[in-house]
């Protein structure tokens, strides 16, 4: 015994417990130096989850240190706050048949195990029954075994599985469940509130702050999107109180206030990333107390804004990247020109449905932020003109632009662009069609990196055009709804130059036939990728596709093309009137729906509708608001 | 195939293949460190565990044994209960105790997946019930004080689970 003890270092080795988990094995090396040199020192950790079991053993240099450590006074043990104890080191029987088996095996089953074979009597004994957090279960008779048998880490593991209002529960469940699941917390890095709710029911302040209390400290990222709608100004005291280490928070829909947010800026000072999407009670001087001290704050999201001017920007830090500004109303030019001084190194900027800014503020724009990859325009801003416009070419490092639903693009503003934003590759100019025409989009060929290009309802693109534009064979994801010229030549085109082609979305096209659907066929079981097709509306009938079945490619059968936005519509039907074609056209697809949903395939279809729906409405659905309309039939 | 022995707590052996062994850390570990071949015939002790379950846990391994490793803990990636395989939820249609016998010899033996799984069905189990309805399913004594009680009773924060 005693020769193997040594091989051990046994008689040089004590054994520490009850340990705070905060201590590394560093500073407990550290710590037990002052007794003698330390020769290695090793935190029993669990296997899972790396986590200290609160225990660890302490190889000295001499025997005669170790007596010291033995003989040291409480005092003299003390180390965040806890006692440890220290106890002589013995071997485990089991050490004899797997080396270093001491140091991976769990505590607990050798606990359980010794009462359950008493005659193993010289097992290590290391579990200390005042070791916190360790309690040490005793298993009287095998056919007992109930959850509580299981130890803390497993009971952990259990419990960090649950959602987070099942572990609040569990809590009250019993002592032992209550310390467990409170140390599960420690591991809650991030926070969100989706799937969480029955209807009618939500998110509340008092629930918020007493989840916030327990795992605060620890959150990186807070996501309260999902669920604003019964928080208060409160939610935003209780998490700058409780979380100081956020990065990444998303208050979308939370009535914030100025105040609250300015105490947010004060105690979140790490933030990154910040969403306020439709905080309508946040006005320029919150905004402005609250980037005065989030210097580090990279990303920021106000959309649906109704009340900021933009006079808060001279604020911005330094490594603002992005800010999503669509839809705030009242933005004024001289805001974004501070922003613009601000932060020449901006990456990205949002400015769809800004109804007050000018051609002035583009012009800033260009001038200072050279940066500037993404940059969306879209829908309505009725004071920027193309002579603004024109100026986009001069952000060379472009990459994103979005201008769809931009009635003040025309050719020219393409040519710019075109011209002066060589590594554009995702480009929406849909619904641009009233002042570009089929010479402005065949300019297009020049970006040759064009990956991703939506030209829906340029109802004067010809085939001729997308020849061309399929001739640099890079695009990715195309999209042409209702653009009635197209016909069978330009998706064939589009199928045998763009080999990485994963998204075709023709809906709407009436002169594409299954020609094109052959042709489609044919490039695919070639390269065997896989690809989307959107054929709704077109003159492939649904029985055309009744016996698809090819591995690569998925169709979608309905029309995701919008009737009001299709800029042809008086050309072919002239007497048409808006209401009645919604309706019809709505009708229809109900009835495609009962149809499909009737079946297994039918329920896939359905799905990708939904999905596509989504993304419809994401793009369009503002397209539909009354002003709009009043302005096209006007034209 | 080499085949591997295993000894159950209660004397039992079980003759496996070497590569379903493998699956349990521990079990690989030893041999390892054992250095150990095949024609050695000694059978591997496993003294925590007992025939029943040891049976079981042969039985799981078998069916997972061409599995993929399973993926490292990513502490940023959400907990999902509700991706159990068919196969595993009709085999761990077992009462409590053979389920938590089992968590205590995968944990020892150090089986990740069936680890997992046995954890994840134990967490169905917890889901959407109160605390009294836990305590009922489990058979946990209430060991609050009432004064205890109380206080949580009116910091009840979690009011709209009941």
């Amino acid at each position: 015994m005693a020769n193997e003890g040594d091989r051990f270092n046994l008689s040089r080795k004590v054994f520490v417990g009850n340990i705070s988990y905060r201590v590394s094995q560093k500073r407990l090396e550290t710590f037990f130096s002052k007794f003698g040199e330390v020769e290695y020192c090793y935190v029993v950790k669990d296997h899972i989850k790396k986590w200290s079991k609160g225990i660890a053993f302490v190889t000295f240099a001499s025997k005669e240190d170790v007596q010291k450590a033995l003989a040291a006074t409480e005092d003299d043990l003390n180390l965040y706050g806890r006692t440890m104890r220290v106890k002589p080191a013995e071997e485990s029987k089991r050490v004899s048949y797997v080396e270093g088996w001491q140091q991976k095996t769990d505590l607990d089953t050798i606990e359980s195990l010794e009462s359950k074979d008493s005659e193993n009597t010289d097992e290590l004994k290391m579990v200390d029954d005042t070791t916190n957090g360790l309690s040490t279960i005793k298993v009287d008779d095998s056919s007992t075994v109930n959850i509580n048998s299981l130890c803390d880490d497993t009971l952990i593991l259990i419990l960090s599985h649950l959602p987070v209002l099942d572990r609040l529960n569990a809590e009250k469940v019993c002592q032992r469940w209550r310390d467990v699941a409170l140390r599960c917390w420690t591991y809650q890095k991030s926070l969100h509130f989706r799937n969480m709710f029955k209807r009618f029911e939500g998110l509340r302040d008092k629930l918020l702050s007493s989840l916030l209390h327990r795992c605060g400290v620890y959150l990186k990222e807070l996501d309260l999107s999902a669920s604003p709608r019964l928080l208060t100004d409160i939610a935003v005291d209780v998490i700058a109180e409780n979380c100081p280490a956020l990065q990444k928070l998303d208050l979308s829909g939370v009535a914030v206030t100025d105040i609250s947010l300015r105490n947010l800026g004060v105690k979140c000072t790490n933030l990154k990333w910040i969403a306020l999407q439709k905080s309508f009670y946040v006005g320029d001087k919150g905004l402005s107390w609250f980037l005065q001290n989030c210097v580090n704050l990279e990303y920021l999201d106000v959309q649906g804004n109704a009340k900021i001017q933009g006079d808060l920007f001279h604020k911005c830090g330094p490594n603002l990247k992005t800010v999503i500004l669509n839809e705030c109303n009242k933005l004024k030019d001289f805001g974004v020109s501070k922003l613009c001084y601000r932060c020449k190194n901006l990456e990205e900027i949002q400015l769809s449905d800004c109804l007050s800014i000018t051609d002035k503020c583009i012009r800033n724009l260009t001038q200072e932020c050279k940066e500037l990859r993404i940059f969306h325009l879209a829908r309505i801003v009725p004071h920027v003109t193309a002579d603004g416009l024109v100026n986009l070419g001069k952000l060379t490092k472009m990459e994103e632009l979005n201008l769809s639903g931009n009635t003040s693009v025309n050719d020219e503003v393409l040519s710019a662009v075109v011209n002066g934003c060589l590594n554009l590759n995702k480009l929406d100019i849909s619904g641009c069609h009233r002042h570009v025409t089929d010479n402005g989009v065949r300019q297009l060929v020049k970006c040759s990196d064009l990956t991703n290009l939506n030209i829906s309802y340029l109802y004067k693109v010809t085939d001729e055009t997308i020849e061309l534009l399929s001739s640099n064979g890079k695009l990715q994801q195309f999209t042409a709804r209702a653009c009635s010229n197209i016909s069978d030549k330009g998706v064939k085109a589009l199928c045998m130059f763009c080999c990485d082609l994963e998204l075709l979305d023709v809906s709407g096209c009436f002169d594409v036939t299954r020609y094109a659907l052959h042709n489609v066929i044919q490039s695919r079981s070639d390269t065997r990728k896989y690809i989307m097709l959107c054929l709704g509306g077109t003159s492939i009938e649904e029985e055309d596709l009744d016996n698809f079945n090819y591995e690569y490619i998925k169709i979608n059968v309905h029309d995701l093309s919008m009737q009001h936005l299709k800029g042809d519509r008086d050309l072919i039907l002239p007497a048409a009137d808006d209401y009645d074609d919604e309706e019809e056209d709505h009708d229809g697809d109900a009835d495609i729906l009962e149809s499909f949903t009737g079946t297994a395939a039918g329920a896939e279809f359905y799905d990708e509708w939904n999905m596509y729906d989504d993304d419809f409405n994401d793009d369009f659905l503002e397209n539909d608001d009354p002003l709009e309309r009043d302005r096209w039939e006007m034209s | 195939m080499p085949q591997i022995k295993l000894q159950s707590s209660d004397g039992e052996s079980f003759e496996i293949d070497l590569e379903v062994a493998r699956q349990s850390v521990t079990i690989k570990t030893m041999l390892e460190d054992l250095g150990w071949d095949e024609s050695d015939d000694d059978p591997v002790p496993l003294p925590n565990v007992n025939a029943a379950i040891l049976k079981k846990v042969v039985q799981w391994a078998t069916f997972h044994k061409d599995d993929p490793p399973p993926p490292e803990d990513d502490e940023n990636k959400e907990k999902r209960t509700d991706d159990i395989c068919t196969w595993d939820a009709e085999f761990l249609k077992v009462d409590q105790g053979t389920l938590f016998e089992l968590i205590l010899a995968a944990n020892y033996l150090d089986i990740k997946g069936l680890l997992d799984v046995t954890c994840k069905t134990v967490a169905n189990m917890i889901k959407g019930k109160s605390p009294e309805e836990i305590r009922k399913t489990f058979n946990i004594k209430n060991d609050f004080t009432p004064a205890e009680e109380e206080q949580m009773m009116s910091c009840n924060c979690s009011a709209t689970m009941e």
